[in-house]
């Protein structure tokens, strides 16, 4: 065994009674958060490829700090996940990650109304990733502008900006099939 | 751009989250566009995530532990081989002052006068430092060789 190996092993090593309940923990928020922070994934990255790579690593860097996040409410946990998938979209377009163009053949899906679901998966591909977030945090996620600029990084007055005009645009593709909807 | 955001917006989308919106809400989306305007993107916004989460099945939760886990023993391992890149980084300079060293000791054995040498000396210290030379690099080879199989 290299010294590289026996550091490692002990750096590793953890009770076992406390990694099951630690798993059992992990299970309970993945089954409470995985559906919904993957919808926000793929409608921010607007690439089904993408949000399913970035689930996971929001994932990884979450347990990465495994025994504070494990103490959290459900409040603080489902914030603190959408606040790590934030900044990994923001890494990934910082990067010059062509996906965030959007390509709507990444997304096989059948719509149970097709009107609305594919209307609104156009609206945000016409509206750039930072407004998509806002958007989504905002109005699905219903996060106060506080909470958007807690998880994205900008200040409260640069949000409300943002999200006024991403909302505008938004209403004003979205208004006329809402009314044939109706 | 003027930027309109009534007080009663954040209200109104927390009380569509839970589902429950009183008269006096209802009341006001009816009179305020602003509202009435958040109110239509956030419906449109949560039916479509709706209709995501239905569809979506997530990856196993024991597959995503273990990817973390997996994750977690890669950073214990960079952090626990820092110390043997810097042991490489401490031999690759003993090596190169050693080999100015032996240049300057065989300059000095050919006539040249170097200051703080005994020219007496000079074989013995030469096959010394030799020695060490080899021992250090083959304890470096045997240490890293293991890390970067690993790594490869």
């Amino acid at each position: 065994m290299t010294l590289a190996e026996s550091i490692t092993n002990y750096a590793a090593s953890t009770d076992q009674e406390t990694s099951v309940r630690d798993e059992a923990a992990f299970q309970s928020i993945y089954d409470a958060t995985a559906r919904p922070l993957w919808a926000y994934l793929l409608r921010v990255a607007g690439r089904r490829d993408v949000a399913d790579d970035l689930l996971q690593e929001t994932y990884c860097r979450f347990l990465g700090r495994k025994d504070a996040v494990l103490a959290m409410n459900e409040a603080e946990t489902r914030s603190y996940l959408f606040r790590i998938a934030t900044n990994l979209l923001r890494d990934r377009w910082r990067r010059g990650d062509t996906a965030f163009d959007g390509d709507e053949n990444e997304e096989p899906v059948v719509e149970d109304d097709p009107a609305m679901g594919i209307d609104v998966r156009r609206v945000m591909q016409t509206l750039k990733p930072r407004a998509r977030q806002l958007l989504w945090l905002a109005y699905v996620e219903g996060m106060s502008h506080a909470e958007i600029a807690e998880a994205t990084g900008l200040n409260v007055l640069s949000i409300r900006l943002l999200l006024f005009r991403a909302r505008r645009h938004a209403a004003g593709l979205l208004r006329p099939v809402t009314m044939e909807v109706r | 751009m003027t930027v309109m955001r009534c007080r009663y917006e954040n209200e109104l989308i927390q009380a569509l989250q839970s589902g429950i919106l009183s008269e006096s809400l209802i009341a006001h989306q009816q009179s305020c566009a602003e509202c009435r305007e958040a109110v239509a993107v956030s419906q449109a916004l949560r039916r479509d995530a709706s209709s995501l989460v239905v569809r979506y099945t997530p990856p196993p939760s024991s597959q995503v532990w273990a990817a973390a886990e997996r994750h977690r023993r890669m950073a214990a391992l960079e952090r626990a081989t820092l110390f043997l890149r810097a042991l490489k980084v401490a031999g690759v300079i003993y090596i190169a002052v050693l080999a100015f060293w032996g240049i300057h000791a065989l300059a000095a054995r050919g006539g040249v006068t170097v200051p703080g040498l005994d020219p007496k000396l000079l074989s013995a210290t030469i096959e010394g430092a030799g020695l060490a030379a080899l021992l250090v690099g083959s304890g470096l080879w045997y240490t890293l060789r293991g890390d970067k199989r690993r790594v490869g």
